[in-house]
């Protein structure tokens, strides 16, 4: 029913058949509530050295087990990597934060109310092989429709990590890409592509670039501490006034969260003002394929990235 | 499993399951019911504790956990040694009903302790503290004192302020800051039984078979009871409860559940109102219509059906000078010269009360009485009807609600969770608790009705206004009696042609909710009439006085026309870039009620005055009231006197519905009050033989000296005078003597109003609209308690904002589920979402209807705030918003 796995070993092992890893618990209470969640637990909380921050001549590795809390706050990450520390800082709420993990961020189950509620069924619980949602109510659904699920993906700190090229290592499978993690939104049960017996264990990002410029938002209707409807990650590198590099990712508009590269290869090698920040943004959309429900959200996505364009060069 | 702590210092041992969260342990293990169970999602904070020195929320927090940490909950915060927080939050009063205040007390310690090491005695901005509460949400709307109490006690205002020295509104704050304060949630009997509900995963269905025998079986469930009322077996909406089981623990009465078996014949069910206007929409209640339930509070009037549409004939009487009101319709619309059309549609959804205590019943049968605690907010009314519906002696049920984690309308009479756990306890003859889950509050809990308006007014050139039409539909799921049409009637004279109808859906029922369809009432009239002005080119205000001279109101509309603001505001529609000041203005009005049954017992012990009253108090301060209203009359200290309410077994008190609590109480108390006086006095003439003995400033003065309360309690206790219910007060006894029970209601219109003036910006990008801040002048009578009564203020408009921004029920069509279940996808104001507010008070014009003076003012601080919202969007935009609430998926792309 339960184990206290006290080393890396104890986890996979414990969890190489069946089972549910719990780090800070913060997503897998709520589920135990609503009855959905894989037995045996298996507790990682406890296993020792996987919550240091750590930084090196080639970048920087960060536990798996770190809290987002001393990721949000480091000033060092907030001044290496601000695209990273934006959206950890004001993601749920501080309670939360104070304790779900950098780990357990990346693997959060989704928060589609089919999948959480006690009652209904969802692919992603095993017990449905139907969404409900794609017939039913999705209005707060994606609308790039990458695959069978219709939920957009949690976790705005795999967006952010996308556009850092960040790696995870996970045991068994070495240091994969953040993009390998997630994979193409086409698994309708999972979503990241972690198999049994797998558990990140370290995040690594590249080396901090100076003076790179970001900027995070996220729609919400209230002013906190709500799932967006959309959010953006935006880092923009300038030489002068023109832009060298772009990195744009876009969550809870997929099942995966993914990178706009095409509006990336807009905006490098062009000067970063208004008409160029007004096409990339209407290019945002362009792979956007949106359900008979989420029609609004494209609008969201431009205003989105629009203004995060804007908000990065804005910073000094 | 087996996790060791220390839990307010002391070290601990735990037993319990893995699955189990920190709350499970901190509230059922240790005790320790402070720390509050609310959302179990993360979402309120409600259930905030320090794990080494961080806040955590102890719902989303794994019990082992705990292994090795250092726990405080707000219990380590005690009355002896309260933290200057506390305190803080006492004198600005940073609460209402309590239920959430544990929480944000822990987090605003953790917080003070950061900002002092950091700031020392800054204030932090508001902004800060937002972002450092955005973990908790507060249903009552007590933000406005929480950001000034975390001001104030960051500050330093409260460094070594003695407890003594501390002056505060709430008579019964210490007990809610600590964590003291013990909720019917809280209530445990040894070898209590937990209920739960079996309940229709089906929206529409017939119950055709059900077969508990197995669950029966199960070790340790001890009753099963049916709680389908519906003489067809039908349940009409999903989560609707079928049976509840009451076992010795929940994870017991879970598998008992899971056992029953159920066979169902689903029919077809409706969730979208408009669909269930349609001729071939499947029907809500096919067999007959006589059991719909009623979402309002006075009686159901007759009416007719046709599908799901019902009639009241009260329409009957709804309009006035129809006829010329539809003849002037008709002319505008063929575009008659000199006039001039609004029309619209306007529509607002439904709104869910979200108390944070949910709908909870502790019951207690030992073979002879019966002990009830429930969180209700009709003590009184409801120990008499425990009686009369389980046939038990009236002297032998006590209910029992001495605090109320919110109601908002929601928690009257003898409802579901109530009769059942009663039953079962009756039927096992042990204390059975039934708690709503938050799901089951989500669905079964109540919400405010919706509405569809179809609204045209008419004025000519020359601002005359020359009829209103308005076809008013209003959903209150399986229930009856939506009225979004009547409070049209709350403002202005004039030609009306007003129609009502209830459309039904396969929700669960609506229930009353502060000024229940008021605000959507308003909603449409204020922003028409705005509109009439644009259209005129007049300045509003100058118009609602051309139509509204009354004086009340006049002297809201002088103050509005003195803020700068409004004074200084750009024209309409004259901004362009993306960010726009919008500078909106709207007005209320409300009926005001009363229970003219009231009464207050005063005695005098030995150690000091007690009085008491059954009423209770869901956050808008009955206990203070009282104390007050006897304080004053006697010239004593608030605080000296000891307020006992939320106890059926005491003097008769009125129910908390109709913002009716203070307009009952407060005359009540003052006559308590008086007659002690002259029981007193007439006592130490004839007991102690004092010679012209007279009460002045507090005391007793006599030929020869003077005695304080103190020295006459142990002189001349016991003593003990009850106020008599009220007498004839001309059209007060007469309302009160109507079929609608014991109410008295006041409809002389003329002596209330409320006006609201919203600051607001717009920013046309991102669709977003962040109010800034909120003026709310209110005329009310004689406000007997300014802090309490701003304080209920900023509540109603708080919650009027969350309609009008955020709150949003999702539904599944297909499988007819509620889908915002949870408060994560039902969105109540935070505390980052408060503009700042300011309340004026217009105590004038009262006096002559109204004895006493005192009026509710829950309604009238809400139902203008909407159409304020639309008027200033308007304003800022030129883009007349209709459909609420104003998400950013609604607003972006309009503007
Ligand atoms: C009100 C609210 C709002 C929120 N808003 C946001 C938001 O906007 N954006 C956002 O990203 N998140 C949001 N969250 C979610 C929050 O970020 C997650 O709950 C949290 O990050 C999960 O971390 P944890 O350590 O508690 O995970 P756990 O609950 O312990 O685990 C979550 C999942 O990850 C798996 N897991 C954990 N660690 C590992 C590992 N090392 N390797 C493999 N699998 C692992 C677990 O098995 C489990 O399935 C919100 C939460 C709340 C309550
Ligand atoms: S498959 Fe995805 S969208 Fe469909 S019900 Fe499950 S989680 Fe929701
Ligand atoms: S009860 Fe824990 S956050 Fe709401
Ligand atoms: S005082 Fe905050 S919920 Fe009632």
């Amino acid at each position: 029913m339960h184990i206290q796995a006290k080393s890396i070993e104890e986890a996979v092992r414990a969890h190489s058949t069946e089972g549910e890893f719990r780090a800070g618990g913060t997503d897998v209470q709520e589920r135990i509530r609503a009855g959905n969640l894989s037995l045996p637990i298996i507790d990682i909380q406890s296993i020792a050295v996987l919550d240091e921050i750590e930084f090196h001549e080639s970048g920087t590795t960060i536990g798996a087990l770190t809290t987002l809390e001393s990721i949000g706050n480091h000033d060092q990450l907030q001044r290496d990597y601000p695209a990273f520390t934006l959206p950890t800082r004001t993601l749920a709420t501080p309670q939360i934060r104070n304790f779900a993990t950098l780990g357990g961020s990346l693997c959060q189950r989704t928060r589609c109310w089919y999948y959480r509620h006690p009652e209904l069924g969802c692919p992603k619980k095993g017990n449905s092989d139907t969404c409900l949602a794609r017939d039913g109510n999705h209005q707060r659904g994606v609308c790039f429709d990458f695959g069978p699920c219709v939920a957009p993906h949690p976790s705005s700190v795999g967006c952010a990590l996308l556009t850092y090229d960040a790696q995870v290592e996970v045991t068994g499978r070495g240091k994969i890409s953040i993009g390998d993690l997630y994979g193409d939104g086409s698994d309708p049960t999972r979503e990241h592509t972690l198999e049994k017996g797998q558990m990140i264990t370290h995040v690594h990002l590249p080396k901090a670039i100076e003076n790179e410029k970001a900027a995070y938002y996220r729609m919400m209707s209230r002013k906190w501490a709500e799932w967006p409807a959309v959010e953006v990650v935006t880092r923009l590198m300038l030489d002068g006034n023109v832009i060298s590099d772009a990195k744009l990712s876009l969550g809870a508009v997929a099942n995966i969260p993914f990178r706009l590269t095409e509006v990336e290869e807009l905006l490098i090698g062009n000067p970063a003002n208004d008409d160029t920040f007004q096409s990339a943004a209407q290019l945002s959309v362009a792979r956007a394929n949106p359900l008979p429900q989420t029609g609004h959200k494209l609008k969201m996505v431009v205003a989105c990235v629009l203004h995060t364009l804007q908000q990065a060069v804005a910073t000094t | 499993m087996t996790t060791h702590t220390h839990i307010n210092g002391s070290p601990v041992t735990l037993d319990h399951d893995p699955t189990d969260a920190a709350v499970e342990v901190i509230r059922d293990n240790a005790g320790l019911t402070g720390t509050k169970l609310v959302c179990g999602a993360g979402v309120c904070g409600a259930c905030t504790v320090l794990v080494d020195g961080k806040p955590a929320a102890s719902c989303c927090m794994p019990a082992c956990s705990l292994e090795g940490k250092q726990v405080q909950t707000i219990e380590q915060f005690g009355r002896s040694n309260l933290h200057p927080v506390q305190k803080a939050f006492l004198v600005h009063d940073g609460l209402q009903c309590g239920f959430c205040t544990p929480g944000f007390i822990v987090e605003a310690i953790y917080f003070y302790d950061q900002w002092r090491e950091q700031n020392g005695t800054a204030a932090p901005s508001r902004e800060t503290i937002a972002s450092a509460m955005a973990g908790h949400l507060c249903r009552c709307g007590a933000y406005e004192g929480i950001y000034s109490a975390i001001q104030a006690a960051c500050s330093g205002d409260f460094d070594g302020v003695a407890i003594d020295d501390l002056e505060f509104a709430r008579h019964e704050g210490i007990a809610k800051v600590t964590g003291e304060a013990k909720y019917t949630f809280d209530v445990t009997y040894d070898g209590m039984l937990v209920a739960k509900f079996l309940s229709s995963p089906h929206a529409h269905a017939k119950v055709i078979s059900i077969d508990t025998s197995a669950a029966e079986k199960f070790h340790g469930v001890e009753a099963v009871v049916d709680v389908l009322e519906d003489p067809h077996r039908v349940v009409r909406y999903a989560g609707q409860p079928i049976l509840a089981v009451a076992a010795i623990d929940e994870a017991t009465a879970s598998q008992a559940l899971a056992a029953i078996e159920v066979e169902y014949k689903v029919l077809p069910f409706v969730i979208d109102p408009v669909t269930a206007h349609q001729s071939d929409a499947p029907v809500v209640y096919p067999e007959s219509k006589k059991l719909t339930p009623n979402a309002s509070e006075g009686p159901i009037p007759p009416g007719f059906w046709k599908g799901n549409i019902r009639t009241p004939l009260t329409n009957k009487f709804l309009s006035s000078k129809k006829g010329k009101a539809r003849k002037a319709l008709a002319a505008a619309r063929s575009g008659e010269d000199g006039l001039h059309l609004i029309e619209h549609t306007f529509s607002t959804p439904a709104q869910t009360h979200t108390s944070l205590e949910p709908h909870v019943c502790v019951a207690n049968w030992d073979g002879r009485k019966l002990t009830v605690h429930s969180s209700t907010q009709s003590v009184h009314l409801l120990g008499k009807e425990i009686a009369k519906h389980f046939k038990i002696p009236r002297r032998d049920v006590t209910v029992h609600a001495e605090f109320i984690g919110g109601a908002f309308g929601s928690k009257q009479g003898l409802i579901l969770e109530i009769k059942t756990a009663v039953a079962l306890a009756l039927k096992t003859e042990r204390p059975v608790k039934l708690a709503f889950t938050r799901d089951e509050e989500m669905v079964l809990g109540g919400f405010r009705p919706t509405s569809e308006i179809e609204m045209a007014l008419v004025v000519d050139d020359d601002a005359n206004q020359r009829g209103i039409t308005a076809t008013a539909w209003g959903c209150c799921g399986t229930a009856v009696q939506s009225q979004n049409a009547p409070w049209i009637r709350l403002l202005y004279n004039g030609p009306k042609d007003l129609k009502d109808f209830d459309v039904l859906a396969n929700w669960g029922t609506a229930r009353p909710f502060r000024g229940p369809c008021g605000p959507s009432a308003f909603w449409a009239l204020e922003q028409s009439v705005d509109q009439a002005a644009v259209e005129l080119k007049m300045d509003p205000i100058t118009l609602r006085r051309k139509w509204d001279p009354n004086s009340v109101r006049g002297n809201l509309y002088d103050w509005v026309e003195s803020i700068d603001t409004w004074k200084q505001r750009p024209e309409t529609g004259s901004q362009s870039g993306r960010f726009r000041t919008g500078v909106g203005v709207a007005i209320g009005n409300w009926f005001n009620a009363f229970w003219n049954g009231a009464q207050v017992k005063l005695d005098l012990t030995t150690d000091g005055l007690v009085a008491s009253c059954g009423v209770q108090d869901m956050g808008q301060g009955s206990r203070s009231v009282i104390g007050k209203a006897i304080a004053d009359e006697l010239g004593i200290s608030f605080h000296s006197i000891d307020v006992q309410i939320g106890n059926s077994d005491f003097v008769p008190g009125p129910i908390s519905s109709g913002s009716r609590t203070t307009a009952s109480i407060y005359p009540t108390s003052i006559e308590a009050a008086s007659m002690m006086r002259e029981k007193i006095v007439s006592a130490a003439k004839a007991k102690l033989g004092l010679r012209n003995p007279q009460w002045t400033e507090g005391k007793l003065s006599y030929n020869g000296g003077t005695m304080d309360l103190a020295e006459l309690a142990t002189k001349l206790s016991p003593l003990s005078v009850t106020s008599k219910k009220r007498g004839s007060n001309g059209l007060w006894d007469v309302m009160g003597k109507l079929p609608s029970g014991d109410l008295g209601m006041n409809f002389t219109l003329s002596t209330t109003g409320s006006i609201c003036l919203i600051k607001l910006s717009v920013d046309t990008l991102l669709g977003k609209i962040h109010p800034e801040k909120v003026w709310m002048g209110m005329a009310v009578g004689k406000i007997t308690n300014p802090i309490l009564a701003r304080s209920q203020t900023y509540g109603g408009i708080i919650q009027s904002l969350g309609i009008t921004l955020s709150e949003e029920r999702k539904w599944c069509p297909t499988t007819g589920t509620l889908l915002s279940f949870g408060m994560e996808d039902y969105r109540i104001p935070g505390i980052g979402d408060v503009p700042e507010m300011e309340v004026h008070f217009d105590e004038s014009g009262f006096e002559k209807t109204m004895k006493g003076g005192a009026c509710g003012m829950a309604e009238l601080s809400n139902v203008p705030v909407s159409a304020a919202v639309g008027n200033a969007v308007y304003h800022a935009t030129g883009w007349r918003p209709k459909v609420l609430p104003l998400t950013p998926e609604r607003v972006i792309g309009n503007v």
